[in-house]
């Protein structure tokens, strides 16, 4: 029997916003747009600032970060995740920053609910800026300009209910997120990257895959997903500055065409799901767009991650032989051009969607990903 | 027939592509918040739909209505979006409404900014349920259009728009029992 409509779905007729959302003025910006030719205006960041930012992150890579790297041990992350380490020997860097205070929440009593963004003593519009260290007393280095709302977006929307992790830390040094705001304060959170939780106030909560990559990647951990985080945040950059422009929606590729071995993202979810036990590492994370606590694992070269299969093994190639080490030439040879593409990402549609993409380094594939809709 | 003007046109004059916005803007702009819950990507989002829709009205040819397929468009770009969030700034109005009983300030300015506080327990769902709930709810489609839009099993669509109900019978009287307070 049909299930009537609840009586509120009344209410969610309307708009959510009292106010018109869509005004007069986006209607006359996006009419501009068009007449000049439909090339998406970059809104966020200038086109120039880019390479500005590539050179601060360098100097920041080269002053701040390598002296750390050459002290980090190269293992894969999970159960044999290397401890991160504390070194004796690194020059502090000049950073006018006060230190931090501990951040401590005082949760209701019982099992924490809501969201954590509803409990922060600061709000992430008055955040100016990230570090992370490894002790209190250590020195504080800056998270990228571009990526501090990593942290700032998973702090607000950390699910206290369903993020809350049952298990201890890993026992290894913590690194702690310092979080400096507009009005002068700064707030300690330790992070413990072996088991992704922050520690607020003794209890444990997972942080989202996005924190986990970038903590890998920015730690430089000898880990596939460092190695991963630093093409897919390249990829993103690239897509940010509106390099690519938009999707070309005039064709689409076969299905068969764009699998890997023969099999599409379905069929790899689940066969990658029943040889779980054979995956050499898992580490579990928030998965916001699902709601709930998932696991990535790394099995036989393939990365599964949210929603996305990344091959990182020559040993997986498409039907046409589209495999890591493959050129761009060869790549727009036998497939024509991509849907959307920057330098380092390619993406292909199948029906509706981008199912198919190609990450490449050195002018060569790097990297299949087949990715999935909701 | 709603769609029958757009279905033939080869190409969008001026006016008729500020009626398609002037119709169907604040749908999608609507529906990219719900999907995102953030002002600046609705924007964004909704400027990227337009843009296309300018470029490609050709790939419309009314298998289904133009709301429909506008809404499709969206949810694919809103997706597309999130899946490349790796941060993204988040606003005030990200922050939806505490549970508190004592309202604070920030509790005050998102009383001002939605026209329900029923919305803020619907952004609260994890995106999977929020947006069958929404294009059932808000935008009536069929639980068979909505699983030809999001390429999902009609059963699985069911599912989950049983489960998004009934969090938000859950979560909507919590809601009205701490008001009532």
């Amino acid at each position: 029997m049909k299930e009537p409509n609840p009586q509120w779905y009344t209410r969610l007729k309307g708009n959510p916003h009292a106010r018109k959302t869509f005004t007069p003025e986006k209607i006359r910006q996006i009419e501009l747009l068009a007449a000049s030719g439909g090339k998406r205006q970059a809104r966020r960041r200038s086109l120039l600032l880019w390479p500005a930012a590539a050179l601060v992150s360098a100097a920041v890579f080269l002053i701040f970060v390598f002296p750390i790297l050459e002290q980090q041990s190269n293992q894969p992350p999970g159960g044999n995740r290397p401890p991160v380490d504390h070194p004796d020997d690194i020059a502090p860097p000049v950073i006018d920053q006060p230190a931090g205070n501990l951040l401590e929440i005082d949760f209701p009593e019982g099992e924490p609910q809501g969201t954590l963004g509803e409990l922060l003593p600061f709000k992430s519009e008055d955040v100016t800026e990230v570090e992370w260290l490894h002790s209190a007393e250590s020195a504080a280095i800056p998270i990228p300009v571009e990526r501090k709302y990593t942290v700032i977006n998973d702090l607000y929307w950390v699910n206290l209910d369903k993020t809350l992790a049952r298990t201890e830390a890993s026992g290894n040094p913590q690194t702690i997120f310092r979080i400096h705001t507009s009005n002068g304060r700064s707030w300690d959170i330790p992070y413990d990257v072996e088991t992704n939780t922050y520690d607020i106030s003794g209890q444990r909560f997972y942080a989202n895959d996005a924190v986990l990559m970038m903590m890998h990647n920015v730690l430089d951990l000898e880990s596939p997903l460092a190695a991963w985080d630093r093409v897919k945040e390249k990829a993103r950059l690239e897509q940010e500055s509106n390099e690519g422009g938009s999707v070309d929606e005039s064709f689409q590729y076969d299905f068969e065409q764009l699998t890997v071995g023969g099999k599409d993202y379905e069929s790899w979810s689940k066969e990658l799901a029943e040889s779980a036990d054979a995956a050499e590492w898992t580490v579990s994370y928030y998965n916001d767009l699902l709601g709930e606590v998932q696991q990535i694992r790394f099995v036989a070269g393939a990365l599964t991650l949210s929603l996305e299969i990344i091959f990182t093994s020559e040993d997986y190639r498409t039907p046409d032989g589209i495999g890591i080490g493959t050129t761009r030439e060869e790549v727009t040879e036998i497939l024509g051009p991509a849907n959307l593409s920057t330098e380092t990402k390619w993406s292909y549609k199948v029906g509706d969607y981008l199912k198919f993409h190609l990450y490449f380094e050195d002018d060569k594939v790097a990297y299949l990903s087949l990715t999935q809709t909701m | 027939m709603e769609h029958s003007y757009y279905s033939y046109l080869t190409e969008l004059d001026p006016e008729s592509f500020r009626r398609l916005m002037n119709d169907y803007g604040q749908d999608v702009w609507n529906l990219a918040f719900v999907l995102t819950r953030r002002h600046e990507l609705a924007d964004d989002i909704t400027q990227d739909v337009f843009l296309n829709v300018y470029q490609n009205i050709t790939r419309f040819r009314g298998h289904s209505s133009m709301k429909t397929w506008l809404l499709s468009i969206t949810r694919n770009r809103s997706i597309n979006v999130l899946r490349a969030a790796f941060m993204r700034k988040v606003t005030l109005m990200d922050i939806v409404a505490p549970k508190t009983p004592v309202p604070s300030a920030e509790h005050t300015a998102m009383e001002h900014a939605l026209s329900e506080e029923i919305w803020a327990a619907v952004l609260k769902l994890p995106l999977k349920l929020r947006e069958v709930l929404v294009l059932h709810a808000k935008y009536e489609l069929s639980t068979k259009e909505i699983s030809e839009l999001l390429e999902l099993p009609e059963g699985t669509v069911k599912s989950r728009l049983s489960r998004a109900r009934s969090k938000m019978n859950t979560e909507w009287k919590e809601a009205k029992h701490i008001e009532g307070t």
